[in-house]
């Protein structure tokens, strides 16, 4: 069954100012987004993939409703998205908690729109707290917490609203490669428990391999979906300690390499055999990154 | 809390028992924190026998206070302070009215327009008050008015340039977050903006507390009958140098009383900030 569904989908920013590549003045057009087609199935997990700078962020803003496409449309359960909703719920990677509410005020801030009785709001914010593991840290404030530790409050966040999908843009990212392994693994356990549709933006390998049911690997800007590609492990196998060594973990990421290194590339504008902006045979990578290496 | 207490003594003292060892941690902080007063004020009470300072020009602390006492008891002092207090309060109060709202609305709403006028407001606040002092009695007259006027005009400043600073500021991660919840306007303002525009807010409060104090001094120097800058000027001109010295103490600790309540305030409603270790 379909749940997120985008056809088409472009995006344009016009940056104000002189554009450094030339623009003679004249507002510089950027496309971050190339005509995005994909398809994500109701309570699947899935990972856009993508070099740094390919527009997945943008992407993600556009199915949470936080800005319009250019052109194409967002459609959810078959309604298109012209706004945010209380059936999609966005962890950033920032965190994004208010500082001045304590944890437990973190949570209940989404909930004040949808639940007015106080009480069960704060029962309410209270069970989703202990959910992501955070008991008996109610009362500190975001600075009083490990990065970890406030992504989860910001997680707790967005369960609480009860979402049908969940959107993270890049959350693991700000957090250190230890504590990443283990969000990772309870946001696998509770997006199980809880039946979710989850959209996670990664520019990680493992990170995609991990978590995804299905991977959608993005091409550099202007960003289009290069390949989707089914990611054979199921989600009791992902918990089991030895999964990143398992066959099928291994040859997915490596296929998911290919597919992705080519991208890097050129959206590093390097060359692809000797990996140095201006290759040793003093070849100037050409426009779009692929240069020819022909002596 | 004995315990508690104990883990920061000295090793050694805790031999003279909790009780006293608290009062000990206590007093020591109180030496700690008012020491330097204390030894400043034994220097200036010892300094005419040395040679050091004129007693007719500079009297002694225990002067100024014989006389501070006798100001209180004949009334004197209490109603120009709050003649003064009052100046202040008005003045500070209708400046937070007009620069509160007005710094909200340039910093959120209409940044294009805060954009053009900004160099405007830069120019005009720059103008030194004293020297509009002329401009205010030409055109408001002698009375309260120009007076309280030129206090509104010195204090609105820092807390417009604040607040539009304190909205422009904010986090944007906290306001994409925001909408993404799908809330309102005035949610987003009361719930997200407000909140985190709030220390930069009360440091331009403050601010303008300073210059507030600062200026009614100034404007009661130059055209007033009552107050503690008349009261300070008309003292120097019949030479009772105690009662003058009397309305210098007086406005240094009116100062420092009032930027203590504002920090409680402040505290109230920014106590979550992280407290800065350097």
């Amino acid at each position: 069954m379909t749940k997120i569904e985008a056809a088409g989908v472009t995006k344009a920013f016009t940056s104000r100012g002189t554009g450094k590549n030339g623009s003679n003045g004249n507002p510089a057009e950027t496309q971050a987004l190339g005509g995005v087609n994909l398809t994500i199935r109701t309570g699947e997990f899935h990972v856009i993939l993508g070099p740094s700078g390919c527009g997945k962020s943008t992407f993600l803003d556009l199915v949470a409703g936080l800005s319009r496409p250019t052109s194409g449309e967002i459609r959810i359960d078959g309604k298109t998205v012209t706004g945010p909703g209380p059936d999609r719920a966005v962890v950033f990677q920032q965190y994004a908690l208010l500082p001045w509410r304590t944890a437990l005020g973190n949570v209940e801030f989404g909930l004040e729109e949808i639940q007015p009785d106080k009480s069960e709001r704060m029962r309410t914010a209270t069970n989703f707290l202990s959910l992501v593991g955070l008991n008996g840290f109610q009362d500190h404030y975001p600075h009083e917490l490990s990065g970890g530790m406030k992504q989860r409050v910001a997680i707790a966040r967005a369960l609480a609203l009860h979402p049908d999908i969940l959107l993270m843009d890049e959350p693991f990212a700000a957090v250190d490669a230890q504590t990443r392994e283990i969000l990772q693994q309870d946001l696998l356990r509770i997006a199980l428990a809880t039946q979710k549709t989850v959209l996670f933006i990664t520019h990680s390998l493992d990170e995609a391999v991990f978590l995804a049911d299905r991977v959608s690997v993005m091409t550099s800007r202007p960003g289009t979906i290069k390949q989707t590609v089914e990611v054979p492990l199921t989600r009791e196998e992902r918990l089991d300690e030895d999964v990143k060594v398992s066959d099928a973990y291994v040859k997915t990421r490596h296929y998911l390499w290919t597919l992705l290194k080519e991208e890097v590339i050129r959206s590093q504008d390097i060359c692809g055999k000797c990996s140095v902006e201006t290759c040793t045979y003093g070849h100037r990578a050409a426009a779009g990154g692929a240069h020819e290496h022909s002596s | 809390m004995s315990t508690v207490a104990e883990a920061h003594e000295f090793p050694g003292s805790g031999a003279l028992g909790n009780g006293f060892s608290v009062i000990g941690k206590y007093s020591r902080k109180f030496i700690h924190a008012t020491g330097a007063i204390f030894v400043f004020l034994l220097l200036w009470q010892l300094a005419p026998y040395i040679g050091l300072i004129n007693p007719i020009i500079i009297p002694v602390p225990t002067t100024i206070l014989q006389k501070m006492i006798q100001l209180i008891l004949s009334g004197e002092l209490l109603t120009n302070i709050a003649v003064s207090v009052g100046r202040v309060l008005v003045g500070f109060f209708i400046a937070l009215a007009v620069a509160l709202p007005l710094g909200f609305l340039l910093g959120g709403w209409f940044k294009s327009f805060e954009t053009a006028v900004n160099p405007l407001l830069q120019v005009v606040s720059q103008a030194n008050p004293f020297t509009l002092f002329p401009v205010f009695i030409t055109l408001l007259g002698i009375g309260e008015l120009s007076k309280i006027s030129i206090i509104f005009w010195v204090c609105q400043w820092p807390v417009l340039f604040n607040t539009v600073t304190g909205i422009m500021n904010v986090d944007p991660a906290i306001v994409k977050m925001a909408r993404s919840l799908g809330i309102g306007k005035w949610q987003m303002f009361k719930k997200v903006l407000l909140p985190a525009a709030m220390p930069s807010v009360f440091t331009g409060i403050r601010m303008s507390a300073v210059f507030a104090f600062f200026m009614l001094i100034g404007a009661e120097m130059i055209g007033a009958s009552s107050g503690l800058g008349y009261m300070i000027l008309q003292a120097q001109a019949t030479f009772q140098m105690p009662k003058m010295w009397v309305g210098i103490v007086t406005v240094a600790f009116l100062g420092i009383l009032f930027n203590w309540i504002l920090l409680q305030i402040e505290k109230k409603f920014s106590g979550w900030k992280e407290e800065l270790v350097i």
